[in-house]
């Protein structure tokens, strides 16, 4: 390199310097809020998550394996997914329905109804336990009428379901609405011009537009569904028959079994975790190139 | 008969505005409102009801009564306490992340930014233990920590801003994004010099979106229970937060009536902190957006 | 204050946005940048600015036979105006206009009083006294960006530079605008350069207009020079409307344009010697274009018909369809269509008054010029 030339490099770095440092942070700042920013997530975010895998395996693999496949553990894994199974789908049509609605027809109390559906995320999970303990308890009609009937819905299978739905009941439709609002309704008043009949918009011309939105809005859903606590930590009380993954890690951390035993378990939800986030990404990158496409 | 029934709409009466629906040629809005309206009754709005059918029995002077209790006091000192320093902490903390996730570009930015909705996929049981693990006297952290966490206060709000965070985050990232480069190039233009910029143009265009943030961390920390069971340890009168005492005087004899009126001071923070998100974002389009 | 850019060089990673670009503009004029997009002229700007920086290569920018290239943006003292305002939309509207005097270092700042009369002042200039205390969304279009333009002044630039400073304005109010702006600067004679699109834009606001495309600049003079003898080819093609024919040079400055009853048709060129035998691009304005019944001897007439009639407006636009299928425009008066009584489907002749040629080197590359 010539002199003359890496007089015309340095005479340029300095002026592309004089001009970021008007629309920028100085380097130093930068590297100092990266820093910052990346410490502080390690320290709450990543260590915490790695620190469970680490417990999990600190008495060995057998030990592991033999935590998350005893009998307690089992029936704690199906009770979370059948919970699971039964309130994502039940919040699913719910969502698309409220979605639909509210999303492509104009009408009096729209913001009255939209609000309404946001008060599950406003309300503590153990206040939204202490409901249905208020809703199916010994003292409420309803709470005698099932007991006199023979049905069990408190302390038992039932309850943890319904809770489950409360708790996840707006994720789907908060995710589908603002993708079916911004869609507008031409296309669906186009399909309709050209003969098509209500299920054919809906399913050919409506899903397709909002496909990604649905399911970043059940994998939400789904993650909060196993990973419910307070709430059904309430309406279960102190029943191991119906103990939800969570819920058995918690048995397991206040009991006297050993300390790796919760961690255990707690690694099935930590994977479902990894999981949630790597479909999540995954939607949120397919939803951006759809909107690049459109 | 299709024509028919057009013909029919013509000739509806019914001013505009006094229609409760404004007419459409979709078809499905009967039965999807109907579906909606139905399945919000019983799974949220009858459940609702039971809990100020549960109170009706309550008096002004039971419920004063209740709140002036000592355990009942320090659990409401402690839990807004905590999520007051819970949600401050994460509206700088947030703040500084997301403005280095939006504007900077570095190795491991996509992993950062991926793992800032740990707390949300991360259920609270297990964060709880693993929070509790780190941060006791021989965890990973809490061995180089002067002071215990574990059952402390500090545990308490560790765990809150843990739960917290990706609001401010979440809430920011597209407001930042959303800032027109031009205002900065503008006031730079003006003779600002960076840290102006930053303190009378950005901040200012940023401040709702913050706010918004920091309510929604507070609101959730207020309510929160799962993570703070495990490093707080709920001891009555030193970690023992709102949640768990309704917890627990649930299982005390005749524990209801107490339990619905904590329960009812809850529900109006969050109710209050819900309308306030909303006026904020009213304000906030009224006085920011440029419509045209 | 003057300005002057060297050889200004700007890539977006394969892009070449401005290819060795150099401009003097002379103190107090008003300069338009004029280009359809992608032409480099906001980039231009841009560098001027400070807000980009030029490649390594490029050679140096002069604000008053001073280098300001090493300089940010805070010191060269310009005037910036934004298409869409960029406006602080958290600030009245004194505070928008008072930004730029409050962030200065307390040692050089006005006292409060003096900032509030030159706001006031400035409000008074921009005739919009009464909304200090607007916000920026409470106003229309207009108004913001006669708001944006006070808030430069305010500071005192020795330049101002305005990017599409209309392009988000609806027709009536640019035309209210253009002249206000006009108006302004034939008052304050402050050094302006402003970006357009928009050609009747440039021609009328502006005392010089640069002609840019593909990152270059393909002439920069007054605007009557560049509407009537264009540089070159695009500069004639991109102002006006213009029909254009293709034909070869037959030396002795002659242009054969398609054909006609089978020999080419001929126009002598009296004013160059053609020495090649190459491709040529002939250009004709539609007011330059006469409709005839018959042809006229001794004059280069190509026989057409008339596809359609405008005739609503200030002039009859007619639309032809040459023999060679080429789709040709004419405008004349409404007295010529009556005496001539044109209509749809007629067949005539179209015989140009003046041309303009350009060479064709090698396909559809337009270079030189020549002319009638």
């Amino acid at each position: 390199m010539t002199e003359e030339e890496k007089q015309i490099i340095r005479k340029y770095n300095e002026h592309r310097k004089s001009i970021l440092r008007s629309t920028t942070e100085p380097r130093g700042v930068r590297i100092l809020l990266i820093a910052l920013s990346v410490l502080f997530m390690s320290l709450f975010l990543f260590v915490p998550l790695v620190s469970i895998f680490y417990e999990a395996f600190r008495s060995g693999a057998g030990f592991f394996l033999r935590a998350v496949s005893d009998r307690a553990a089992m029936s704690a894994l199906r009770m979370t997914l059948l919970a699971t199974c039964i309130s994502v789908p039940a919040n699913l049509v719910f969502g698309l329905c409220a979605a639909w609605c509210i999303g492509k027809f104009q009408f009096r109390g729209k913001s009255i109804l939209v609000s309404l559906i946001d008060i599950p995320f406003a309300i503590s999970p153990v206040i939204a336990g202490l409901l249905f303990i208020f809703l199916f308890g010994t003292n409420s009609l309803l709470g005698i009428w099932f007991r006199d009937h023979g049905y069990r819905i408190l302390y038992a299978a039932p309850s943890v379901v319904i809770v489950t739905i409360f708790v996840t009941f707006p994720f789907v439709v908060r995710e589908i609405l603002p993708v079916i609002q911004a869609q507008g309704t031409e296309e669906e008043q186009a399909a309709r011009v050209l003969g098509a009949r209500g299920w054919h918009i809906f399913w050919r011309v409506t899903l397709p537009n909002i496909r990604w939105a649905v399911l970043y809005g059940v994998i939400l859903c789904n993650a909060r569904a196993m990973g419910e606590f307070g709430a059904v930590m309430v309406v279960v009380g102190n029943s191991p028959k119906t103990n939800t993954l969570p819920l058995h890690i918690n048995a397991l951390y206040q009991g006297y079994a050993d300390p790796a035993a919760p961690f255990a378990v707690a690694t099935l939800l930590a994977l479902m975790a990894i999981l949630t986030l790597v479909l999540k990404c995954f939607v949120e990158w397919k939803m951006s190139s759809a909107e690049s496409d459109a | 008969m299709a024509n028919l029934r057009g013909q029919k709409k013509f000739v509806s009466i019914v001013p505009p505005g006094l229609r409760l629906v404004e007419r459409s040629v979709l078809p499905g809005f009967k039965l999807t409102m109907g579906l909606t309206v139905t399945y919000l009754s019983l799974v949220v709005l009858i459940p609702l009801s039971g809990l100020f059918l549960a109170t009706r029995h309550l008096t002004f002077g039971d419920f004063c009564h209740i709140m002036q209790n000592d355990l009942v006091a320090k659990s409401f000192k402690l839990t807004f306490g905590a999520s007051l320093c819970a949600a401050l902490v994460n509206a700088v903390m947030g703040f500084i992340v997301a403005w280095v996730l939006v504007r900077y570009r570095f190795v491991g930015r996509r992993l950062l930014d991926m793992m800032v909705d740990l707390p949300f996929a991360l259920p609270t049981a297990v964060s709880g233990i693993a929070l509790a693990q780190i941060y006791s006297e021989k965890g990973w952290i809490g061995q180089f920590l002067p002071i215990p966490i574990r059952g402390t206060p500090i545990g308490v709000t560790l765990a809150l801003i843990f739960i917290g965070l990706p609001f401010v985050i979440r809430t920011l990232q597209p407001a930042i994004a959303d800032i027109d480069r031009e205002l900065e190039e503008v006031s730079a233009s003006l003779g600002a010099r960076r840290h102006q910029t930053f303190l009378r143009v950005i901040f200012p265009t940023l401040s709702p979106a913050l706010i918004t943030g920091f309510a929604m961390a507070f609101a959730r920390a207020v309510g929160e229970y799962g993570s703070v069971l495990f490093i707080g340890g709920m001891i009555p009168g030193k970690t023992e937060i709102m949640s768990s005492v309704i917890l627990s005087k649930l299982y005390e004899e005749n524990g209801q009536v107490p339990a619905s009126a904590v329960a009812l001071v809850m529900l109006a923070v969050s109710f209050g902190i819900l309308l306030l998100i909303n006026l904020i974002q009213i304000w906030a389009n009224r006085r920011f957006a440029l419509a045209n | 204050m003057s300005i002057e850019v060297r050889h200004i060089v700007k890539t977006f990673g394969t892009f070449k946005a401005l290819d060795d670009v150099s401009i003097r503009i002379n103190t107090g004029e008003l300069v338009a940048l004029l280009g359809p997009s992608g032409s480099g002229k906001t980039t231009l700007l841009r560098i001027i600015a400070g807000l980009e920086v030029p490649d390594p290569t490029s050679g140096p920018i002069f604000f008053g036979g001073h280098d300001v290239g090493s300089q940010r943006i805070r010191d060269r003292g310009v005037g910036f105006v934004f298409q869409h305002y960029a406006l602080f939309r958290h600030m009245s509207v004194y505070d928008n206009i008072a930004f730029g005097l409050t962030v200065k270092p307390r040692k050089v700042r006005l006292p409060k009083e003096k900032i509030r009369e030159r706001v006031m002042e400035l409000l008074h200039m921009i005739q919009l006294d009464n909304l200090a205390h607007r916000y920026p969304s409470q106003l229309s279009g207009g108004q913001r960006q006669r708001v944006a333009l006070a808030r430069a002044l305010a500071v005192e630039p020795h330049v101002l530079l305005l990017d599409e400073p209309f392009g988000a304005l609806d027709a009536k109010v640019r035309m209210e605008l253009r002249g206000w702006l006009r108006r302004l600067h034939d008052e304050i004679h402050l050094t302006s350069v402003f970006v357009t699109h928009d050609q009747d834009e440039a021609l009328e606001l502006a005392d010089r207009v640069a002609v840019m495309n593909n990152g270059k600049i393909e002439q920069f003079d007054t605007p009557d020079n560049v509407f009537h003898q264009p540089a070159t080819a695009f500069v004639m093609n991109f102002l006006g409307q213009v029909n254009q024919f293709r034909g070869r040079m037959a030396g002795k400055g002659q242009v054969r344009i398609g054909k006609h009853r089978g020999r080419p048709a001929e126009m002598v060129l009296s004013r160059k010697n053609w020495t090649d035998d190459g491709a040529a691009a002939i250009f004709v304005r539609p007011h330059d274009l006469k409709i005839v019944r018959k042809p006229i001897e001794g004059r280069l007439c190509l026989p057409a018909k008339i596809e359609r009639i405008h005739s609503a407006g200030a002039h009859v636009r007619v639309d032809l369809i040459s023999e060679n299928n080429e789709n040709l425009v004419a405008e004349i008066s409404h007295l010529d269509r009556e005496q001539l009584r044109l209509e749809p489907g007629d067949s005539c002749y179209v015989t140009p008054t003046s041309v303009r040629v350009f060479d064709l080197i090698e396909q559809d590359d337009l270079v030189e010029q020549g002319a009638v």
